[in-house]
């Protein structure tokens, strides 16, 4: 079920497993910057089946939209490509419910802090792990490397995440964070209705200052986010999108948002016309609500996923999904929080 | 690292001990659970001291009562059996009789007073069916609390205040005080104290961050005498109960009346000087229980095992704290808070603490009720299990949700449930970037323990 990179690009969309459309992504008016150092190009964030893959830590260099390069450390797919294949956010991990997930966590020439705060894990955020797959180093995961092995049930059908639990007030914020998808054919959850294309869509947000710091730095206890992110980039206008996907007119959209900013966020649809449209909001941490809410607004607090899906009109045109990142304190919009993305259909 | 999880380990040795207890002692005890007070009055003069006893049965479970902390009635634990937890919490304003799980129990309980009056330990928690439950301290035969002035509201007289003779339920004195932080067991970083101004039980003592946990039925009244020892204007409102923000000047006292009309965790806090008051440390909670002894969070909300309160909070402490306790003005439009706080305590202390840590045994079901008291939204994870929302903001919901995550938002209150579903170690923590820490010490921040046996 491994979707190559490449081919993403050259055929437009992959078909997965399920017959359900994974969404191409355009990275949006040339922004985001070429990759360094570890190869970490912007582009569309590989997936890989969560019953046997490898992550290894690299760091990467991007160039964000005011010329300032930024270091980031990110999980790659270390299998037989290894190395060069790294993105930011790291790459979606997909499982179904009775399946037997096997996350390998390779630390070889991982970059890492001192202790003690060095090695890293992976923590599956909100698969509600026994403690000895729960990569918390406090209550004694290894941070040297692990296997993570776990099984969910049909409740979890929908969006969690994974991320580095070490240190982790850096390590998240260094991009050490990607979806983790619980599928069920092309189904939302377990009794809700198929879609045509879904979507990932993670949230985070960047302070430089933290990317540089270390330890115990007072930097920590005062957060700046300077760059606002969908899937690893600024999307800073309409006509530089962080991501575009393209779909089928009258067709259904699950976008699966992904919460690993560190500060407020709204999810808004809006057309042409800047109207917002409405869709249906359907998971909360990856399990269904009681009952599907049709809403025009959603709010995303750090650590929270939410499943929606929106019906596309049945003409031609473009819609703007957008996410504006927001004040802890009084809800204001940050300078350059406003990030967006397109579906052309 | 090492000294958090050998703490851990040992916390893992006192599970096992406790279960093989249980499991000792459980299969033979088939009694109705059920416990009494040896007496519903102690008559005594001032300086003398007098004593009551609870006893009973607690049918192989660990079984817990609560009764408040009248002012001016000093309260000590004497002779006791079978006891896992019988201490005075001054500072959560209750004393705290919790049994072992091992069948017959008793615990006495010792008082005295330097100043006459009528004082009511008033049962606030009680786990089995217990009887009498209150216990009236009658001191020096003279006329209760009256006479100490300022009491000013109408009060009282709309019924539930328990107590005799019209002094009031509680008594909450403003001081300056302290919050001592501790440093990160793994890094050795972040010792330090901050100051801060809060409610507290004692008069002349260190103010209190939160305040006592003021605990109602619904549908009582009670009334709270605030005596203002500080030195400028302060109140106390009731968000969402109470409208009357009368100041208190500096030396003086004034008595708010509450009414419980619907059950559910409220804030309480000071509502002048532009938020800065209740920046420095002045708020509490007010838990209304549908009944005396209820673990619902309302009558028709599921009967939990075991209760939690978490009242949060941040502090910017250069720029906020330092400033006003020095006496300067502060630049509200300004906040970057270094400092967040669970129940008024470190992320580190926070985390060894059985009052805020869910522990228990796997299928226990908690009922945890969140007072944001901060500026800051703060979106708390839990690891191990989804939980269900009960309540958000303040709103009951009609439909519970699921959720691995809650976002708290600055100055409300929610409530979720809980329930232990695999053994184990796992942390509750914050998910946003500064928050995790104390002034940047890592985990120093919004924190606490699920601990599953």
């Amino acid at each position: 079920m491994k979707l190559i990179n490449q081919l993403i690009i050259a055929v437009g969309f992959a078909v997965t497993a399920f017959g359900a459309t994974q969404a191409m992504h355009n990275t949006g008016g040339g922004g985001g910057g070429g990759g360094m150092g570890g190869g970490g190009a912007a582009g569309p964030i590989p997936v890989f089946d969560a019953q046997n893959v490898t992550l290894m830590v690299r760091q990467i260099n991007r160039t964000m939209s005011d010329g300032r390069s930024v270091n980031f450390w990110v999980f790659c797919e270390g299998g037989m490509s290894g190395m060069g294949n790294c993105s930011l956010p790291s790459p979606v991990l997909e499982l179904q419910p009775g399946q037997t997930a096997n996350v390998t966590l390779n630390m070889m020439m991982a970059p890492q802090e001192s202790a003690p705060y060095n090695g890293h894990t992976i923590h599956p955020h909100g698969l509600d792990v026994p403690t000895s797959e729960d990569g918390v180093p406090e209550t004694g995961a290894g941070v040297n490397g692990d296997t993570y092995t776990f099984r969910v049930d049909s409740r979890y059908i929908g969006s969690h995440a994974y991320h580095c639990h070490v240190h982790t007030v850096k390590h998240l914020e260094m991009g050490m964070y990607g979806a983790f998808i619980v599928k069920s054919g092309n189904r939302i959850n377990a009794n809700g209705p198929t879609y045509d294309y879904e979507w990932n869509i993670v949230l985070s947000t960047v302070d430089p200052a933290y990317h540089t710091a270390t330890g115990d730095s007072t930097v920590f206890a005062d957060y700046n986010p300077r760059y606002f992110l969908m899937n690893g980039n600024e999307g800073l206008s309409r006509s530089a999108p962080a991501e575009v996907l393209t779909a089928a007119p009258g067709t259904k959209v699950a976008i699966r948002l992904i919460g690993m900013h560190s500060v407020n966020s709204i999810f808004e649809i809006r057309d042409a016309n800047g109207s917002r449209r409405s869709f249906v909001h359907y998971n909360i941490d990856g399990f269904a609500l009681p009952s599907p809410r049709t809403v025009s607004s959603l709010e995303l607090s750090p650590g929270q996923t939410m499943d929606v899906m929106v019906t596309l009109p049945t003409g031609s045109g473009s819609w703007y999904p957008e996410v504006s990142y927001r004040d802890l304190r009084n809800n204001n919009v940050y300078n350059n929080g406003r990030v967006y993305t397109r579906i052309d259909f | 690292m090492t000294t958090f999880l050998n703490q851990l380990w040992r916390g893992i040795g006192r599970g096992a001990l406790a279960i093989l207890l249980f499991y000792g002692t459980g299969v033979t005890i088939a009694v109705a659970a059920s416990a009494s007070l040896s007496t519903s009055t102690v008559n005594i003069s001032t300086g003398e001291t007098g004593s009551w006893t609870i006893s009973g049965d607690d049918s192989g479970s660990q079984r817990e009562f609560r009764w408040s902390l009248p002012s001016g009635l000093t309260v000590t634990t004497g002779s006791s059996s079978n006891m896992y937890r019988f201490r005075v919490r001054s500072d959560r304003g209750y004393l705290q009789v919790r049994t072992d799980g091992r069948g017959r129990f008793s615990a006495t309980v010792n008082v005295s007073s330097n100043t006459g009056g009528s004082y009511v330990m008033q049962n606030l928690r009680a786990d089995i069916a217990l009887s009498p439950r209150d216990v009236t301290i009658n001191v020096g035969g003279s006329t209760g609390g009256g006479g100490t002035g300022g009491g000013s509201t109408g009060g009282g007289s709309t019924g539930g205040g328990s107590t005799g003779g019209g002094s009031a339920n509680y008594t909450l004195y403003i001081e300056t005080g302290q919050v001592n932080i501790t440093a990160s067991p793994d890094s050795g970083n972040g010792a330090t104290s901050l100051p801060v101004w809060g409610y507290t039980t004692a008069n002349g003592g260190n103010g209190r961050v939160p305040g006592p946990i003021i605990e109602m039925v619904e549908g009582q009244t009670i009334t709270v005498e605030v005596v203002n020892n500080h030195n400028r204007s302060h109140n106390f409102v009731v968000q969402g109960m109470t409208s009357d923000s009368t100041a208190i000047s500096p030396n003086s006292r004034y008595t708010y009346t509450l009414t419980a009309n619907r059950s559910g965790v409220f804030l309480y806090h000071d509502t002048l000087n532009g938020g800065v008051n209740q920046a420095l440390g002045l708020f509490g909670a007010v838990i209304v229980r549908p009944s005396a002894g209820s673990t619902r969070a309302w009558s028709t909300a599921p009967s939990a095992d075991q209760e939690r309160l978490w009242v949060i909070t941040d502090m910017d402490v250069p720029r906020w704290n330092n400033v006003a306790n020095g006496g300067g003005t502060v630049n509200t439009g300004t906040y970057r808070p270094n400092y967040f706080l669970m129940n008024g305590k470190n992320g580190f202390q926070a985390m060894g603490d059985p009052d805020t840590n869910l522990e228990g045994s796997v299928g226990e079901l908690f009922l945890v009720r969140i007072v944001n008291a901060g500026q800051y939204d703060q979106s708390l994870h839990f690891h191990s299990n989804h939980f269900r929302i009960i309540s958000v903001n303040g709103n009951r919901l009609g439909q519970f949700e699921w959720g691995d995550t809650i976002n708290v938002k600055g100055g409300t209150t929610a409530m979720v449930l809980y329930q232990l579903n695999q053994p184990g170690h796992y942390p509750m923590h914050v998910h946003t970037a500064q928050m995790e820490t104390g002034n940047g010490v890592y985990l120093n921040g919004t924190a606490a323990m699920i601990i599953a046996h």
